[in-house]
């Protein structure tokens, strides 16, 4: 038997102390967040830090950081990783259109292109792959989420402006356990998802994943004629592998992933339709990556980690009698170097290498009799950087870094990002960033979503790398009214472009220009959050946002389209005993927004309004755990709240009037939904 | 009248199962290998709480001590030390503070 009584700490527990064990910048192996183990240590003294939430602030870190644990991912359905935030109220989770199904982020009221995305600490769901990749993560294969607003680290890249989220996998190196995962709703998808790890040897473990998804029917609620989501059939599997050495640590995995969705005028209640509106796309992508890591003075952090991923993401879409149809190829590669200076300072320094080849087959006109044009669009970057930490005791930390990097279109980029923490004392945390981020535009990639309207799609013929600077602090610490925990929270960001892509949707109702924006560009963004225990088995969080975004498209500065001024969230969890029983409750109020310029019908009236309203969306959840199994029932939107007219022109989506992507509001009504999952655990 | 009589008889009746029902003890553990973190005190309290007779598991890491609040007519401390051993830990009844010191067995 291998277990903890006879070979003094479990492998599962063992692999990840030793990461840890390395510091908690060693990059590439152990860079992953300690959502398995909330202390922090040497390998010669354990040293335990208090008890932490589901969902928790990371003050150690110099970074404003918070973690997503796999215990909050249960709080709601949370199918994917688009799903995952309906409990967090920094990140915002948007429809880009109301047909395709393709979501985006948003945070500090920016669209997630500013995000970057990661997986395992690697750069993830980039160009093509963004619009729909929030889906190509099942939910049970997250062990945790990490968000990092504003300036991140430079270790990942020069791409984000807002903010990181990082997504950690399952390991095969934790507890040998198989895990089975259904669900079903009353929209007629079902998903399945598998999860099983073995150790091979004391050091060699493998996991596999598997998830599969379908969706059996149409639903149009608002009778317009258009599925209000659409039919998702997807599988995906990644095999993964880990081996732990003394001084050598290798991970890797490999994954396929192809998925068809289908939308427009479809099932029964388009039958009548002669010809109908179809959106059509087919999706097949493969991953690969390998994470090497030789540490060669554990007592100090020092290691060099070697980083290789490849992807191939082929799609191809149909809207209509639009098309676009892309083959992204991309290669990253990474070398980095950690080690720590005593007890005070960290350095990490590394080369990376990223290769982005796009080629594409696009018809922007609705005429099927037009050949496809042909684009092709390739960057080569090559990088190098520097990050320094101070740490005093966790009580002040400072992050200072620095990179070059060359591409191969855009020539030099210099990105500088600072971070400091101030953990005065527990009642009261000073933070601070400041940094600048790139980003290179492909105008039809991050913008397909497009297609699902009639806009002409003009595109400005020399686009320049996007490139912006973020500033922010804040103030945080826990208090103890009536011997309760109280976690508080005030911060502010600013966003300013120097460069940015725009989709101008103001400029004609018929057209989409997406240009680069001649005038000023920025985001406020400030956010006050309570969390707060009245009784042990309780936790409420209310948080408030407001935002403040726009843009000056060369006729003036205006509000951001499609972007809502404020949010509010009141999450409450209950577990009363001991967690057998689970309540979770959220209820958020999106603000109101503007909408894009309305076209006016040939009375002269507008055919949609120029500003949206607030409105509330309520999710519950109710879950039984047993000790293998837990079944949850929910219920999401269930304040039933829909947009009135989500797509404009539904009634003839072959005409001039027809569009789409003027969505800001669920656009199907409440939702039920159940689910169970089985887990056994070897220990 | 006959409703109150019935009324009477459900409280009498409630009244004499709280007081037959053994009100819950408590017993405090110790662990080894030692408990380390989050992870540790979860695989604990998840297993432990669905033991018969468990009331309610708490876990301490600085003490490094699991309290468990029990119905000694459905459990027993031997029954429980048996649980834990389920889930890879030999637990000890901590009776005094010289149980407290508890040997570090981490592999170094």
């Amino acid at each position: 038997m291998r277990g903890p009584m006879n070979k003094g700490v479990p492998f599962g527990l063992r692999i990840p102390l030793i990461a840890a064990a390395l510091g908690s910048t060693i990059g590439a192996i152990a860079q992953e967040p300690a959502d398995s183990l909330d202390f922090e240590t040497d390998l010669d003294e354990i040293v335990i830090t208090r008890r932490l939430d589901s969902r928790r602030k990371m003050r150690d870190s110099a970074m404003q950081s918070e973690l997503l644990t796999s215990a909050e991912l249960t709080r709601a359905a949370c199918c994917n990783l688009g799903e995952s935030f309906a409990t967090n109220p920094s990140v915002d989770v948007n429809y880009s259109d109301a047909a395709s199904g393709a979501r985006q982020i948003r945070l500090l009221g920016l669209p997630g292109t500013y995000v970057q995305m990661l997986t395992e600490n690697i750069p993830a769901m980039r160009g093509a792959a963004a619009p729909f990749g929030l889906g190509y993560i099942p939910g049970p294969w997250m062990q945790s989420i990490q968000i990092s607003k504003g300036a991140s680290s430079v270790k990942n890249g020069y791409e984000s402006v807002t903010g990181q989220i990082n997504v950690e996998f399952l390991k095969p190196q934790t507890d040998q356990s198989v895990a089975v995962n259904a669900y079903a709703d009353h929209m007629g998808r079902v998903e399945g998802n598998a999860a099983g790890n073995i150790h091979l040897s004391d050091k060699l473990s493998a996991g596999l994943l598997l998830h599969g998804e379908n969706s059996f029917a149409s639903h149009d609620a608002n009778d317009d004629g258009f599925a209000d989501s659409p039919r998702v059939r997807q599988l995906s599997v990644m095999n993964r592998w880990g081996y732990f050495g003394k001084n050598y640590i290798l991970q890797a995995a490999m994954r396929y992933l192809g998925e068809r969705r289908k939308s427009g005028q479809t099932g029964h209640h388009a039958a009548h339709v002669n010809e109908p509106y179809l959106i059509d796309i087919s999706t097949q992508r493969g991953e690969a990556w390998l994470k090497n890591a030789y540490i060669f003075d554990a007592d100090h952090g020092g290691n060099v980690a070697l980083i290789l991923s490849a992807s191939i993401h082929d799609q191809k879409s149909d809207y209509g009698h639009r098309s676009y149809d892309v083959i992204q190829k991309n290669l990253y590669a990474s070398l980095m170097f950690e080690r720590n200076f005593g007890t005070l300072h960290a350095l990490s320094a590394g080369l990376s290498l990223n290769m982005d080849d796009y080629r594409q087959h696009y018809r922007l006109i609705p005429e099927p009799a037009i050949a496809p044009t042909r684009l092709d669009q390739a960057e080569n970057t090559a990088g190098a950087y520097a990050q320094y930490t101070f740490n005093l005791n966790s009580r002040i930390v400072a992050m200072a870094g620095l990179r070059y990097d060359h591409s191969s279109i855009y020539g030099s980029m210099v990105t500088p990002r600072i971070h400091a923490r101030w953990n005065v004392a527990d009642p009261l945390s000073l933070h601070f960033s400041a940094g600048k981020g790139y980003r290179t535009p492909y105008a039809l990639a991050d913008n397909s979503y497009l297609l699902a309207s009639s806009r002409a799609i003009i595109i400005e013929p020399h686009l320049k790398q996007e490139e912006g600077w973020n500033l922010g602090g804040g103030l945080s610490g826990t208090l103890y009214p009536f011997n309760r925990r109280l976690e508080w929270g005030v911060e502010y960001y600013y966003t300013s472009f120097i460069n940015q892509t725009a989709v101008d949707l103001d400029r004609s109702p018929m057209a989409a220009y997406i240009i680069n924006l001649p005038g000023r560009s920025f985001s406020h963004s400030a956010q006050v959050e309570l969390t707060f225990r009245p009784i042990d088995d309780m936790n409420i969080t209310a948080a408030y946002r407001y935002n403040d975004v726009k843009m000056d498209y060369g006729y003036g500065l205006v509000e951001k389209p499609l972007t809502s001024r404020s949010k509010g969230l009141i999450s409450v969890g209950y577990t009363p005993m001991m967690g057998i029983w689970q309540f979770d409750l959220t209820l958020a109020i999106t603000g109101k927004g503007r909408l894009p310029e309305p076209a006016t019908d040939s009375d002269g009236s507008p055919l949609w309004n120029s500003t949206y309203r607030p409105f509330p969306t309520l999710n519950a959840q109710i879950t039984r755990n047993f000790r293998h199994w837990s079944i949850y029932i929910g219920g999401e939107n269930l304040t039933n709240y829909r947009q009135r007219q989500p797509i404009i022109g539904a009634d003839n989506p072959w005409g001039p009037a027809f569009d789409a992507t003027m969505i800001y509001a669920p656009v199907h009504g409440a939702m039920a939904y159940i689910g169970f999952r089985y887990t056994f655990t070897k220990y | 009248m006959r409703i109150r009589n019935i009324l009477t008889a459900a409280v009498i009746c409630a009244c004499s199962l709280c007081a037959a029902a053994a009100s819950p003890v408590e017993a405090v553990f110790t662990v080894l290998p030692k408990m380390h973190c989050e992870n540790c005190e979860n695989k604990i309290k998840s297993n432990l709480r669905f033991e018969k007779g468990v009331k309610g598991v708490e876990t301490s890491i600085p003490d490094q001590k699991v309290t468990i609040k029990y119905d000694p007519d459905k459990t027993s401390e031997e029954k429980l030390a048996e649980a834990f051993s389920k889930i890879g830990y030999k637990a000890s009844v901590c009776h005094d503070s010289s149980d407290n010191e508890v040997p570090d067995v981490t592999e170094k």
